[in-house]
């Protein structure tokens, strides 16, 4: 048995679906023939999808996948640790907000970070993290497909110039949608959750796209 | 094609009189006879770290990468410039110097971050941050690799946080490419500041001209018996 390993974020993880097992990769899974490890999970960053990665190939956790997808989210979180475990804080939205005792420098963190960040910054952090991820699955041999959940496009915004030749370095023939779209646009005229996930029927279309670039590939 | 040295202030050369003259980079320039490029950072973390890894990946100058790697803990953020935070560490109970405020209207920010992190320093958040660097080594490995880039990577400061549980994560790290990893079960990892330790330095620890040329001497010694150098 084939297995495919995803990483993402809610959207990933099907969150707001009465079940959780038709999110798109168990989809796609099912379309690929594929057993499904999803370690998508709610508001995690990319920090916690390169981590959740490498320890999942590297570690062998479970057993080495066959192909990995991964469903990018917004370069805006930031990973954290402190006693209580790693937490992404997603600077801008002020309704994030920490439920556990004692983790008041939490919301310390949260408000100082709502205050300043730069979408320059992120952006150049998520690009380094593409790069490293495509060349690590590279030299792991493990075929891949990358997506983003919603469009990471505000790089048109930013002027400098090393941020071309970084761009350009992506692999995008394994890369769907790169600079254009994501799930999020694909599945914008289908219905919605109240917290804003596309429900069944966006999880059906972001899977057969993915599975369609696969069938292209091959 | 260049040499391009990635590191912290002992790579900048804080503290010489000259950095552009005596740091480890400009000696290991005259010793190869190469053009050597400096991108040591002060206070810089192993997340600026990477950037400069990653742009000297796709640079078709860079012939040779050496990465001196700083401290885990060091955090990168962002206020109204990018901003390195080191939990924990003494230096992290100072004030920013007075006169600095004038400049920089983040300068309450800047050392709030700095409390709120020093704050929730801990045993846990320092593992972390030491695996992160596993994974940020683990990773950069494989882009210079796939990008057929000759490097040696080195630890500037002592790599006190071992954990054993940590150790199916260090495997995976090609220490063949690390300068100082020992070669025998007795011997200890060796870093920049081991090698400097009875080398003079200054007021902030940084080595002097002695140290410099000594950390010079190691890398220069380790690319050559790699034949990328003569």
């Amino acid at each position: 048995m084939k297995h495919l390993l995803t990483l993402g974020d809610s959207f990933t993880y099907g969150e707001e679906l009465a079940d959780t097992q038709k999110a798109w990769p168990y989809l796609l899974g099912s379309m690929i023939d594929h057993q499904v490890i999803n370690l998508g999970l709610p508001g995690v960053s990319n920090d916690t999808i390169i981590r959740s990665l490498i320890d999942h190939v590297i570690l062998g956790r479970e057993p080495r996948p066959n192909l990995v997808v991964i469903g990018w989210t917004s370069p805006g979180r930031v990973e954290f640790s402190d006693d209580l475990g790693e937490f992404s804080i997603w600077p801008g939205y002020a309704s994030k907000r920490f439920e556990a005792d004692g983790s008041v420098w939490r919301y310390d963190l949260v408000e100082y970070l709502n205050r300043y960040h730069d979408t320059g910054w992120f952006h150049r952090r998520w690009l380094h993290h593409v790069l490293l991820a495509q060349s690590f699955l590279k030299s792991q041999e493990i075929p891949y497909v990358m997506l983003n959940t919603l469009n990471n496009d505000y790089y048109r915004q930013i002027p400098f110039d090393g941020f071309v030749k970084i761009r350009d370095s992506v692999d995008r023939d394994c890369f769907l949608g790169f600079g254009e779209s994501g799930m999020v646009e694909w599945a914008d005229h289908t219905a919605k959750g109240t917290g804003g996930h596309f429900l069944d029927d966006g999880h059906e279309i972001v899977a057969k796209k993915i599975n369609e670039h696969l069938l292209h590939r091959r | 094609m260049s040499i391009y040295c990635i590191g912290d202030s002992w790579t900048y050369g804080s503290e010489l009189a000259d950095p552009e003259r005596y740091s480890w980079p400009a000696a290991l320039s005259r010793l190869t006879g190469r053009t050597v490029i400096n991108q040591g950072k002060e206070a810089c973390g192993n997340t600026r770290i990477v950037k400069r890894v990653i742009d000297a990946a796709f640079n078709e100058d860079a012939d040779i990468v050496i990465i001196a790697w700083t401290n885990p803990e060091r955090k990168e953020l962002f206020t109204n410039d990018v901003l390195n935070v080191w939990p924990g560490h003494p230096k992290n109970n100072k004030v920013w110097p007075l006169g600095y405020e004038r400049e920089n209207q983040y300068i309450t920010y800047q050392n709030d971050i700095n409390k709120i992190l020093t704050t929730c320093h801990c045993d846990k958040m320092e593992r972390w941050a030491t695996r992160q660097w596993y994974r940020d080594i683990i990773l950069t490995q494989s882009l210079l690799e796939k990008q057929n880039k000759k490097y040696a990577m080195v630890s500037t400061f002592t790599p006190w946080n071992f954990d054993e549980k940590d150790s199916e994560l260090k495997d995976q790290i090609d220490f063949g490419r690390f300068i100082g990893y020992p070669v025998a079960p007795e011997y200890y990892f060796e870093t920049m500041s081991s090698w400097v330790k009875d080398c003079p330095a200054g007021p902030g620890h940084h080595p002097l001209q002695k140290g410099q040329q000594l950390i010079a001497e190691k890398i220069y010694e380790y690319i050559r018996n790699f034949g990328w150098v003569s």
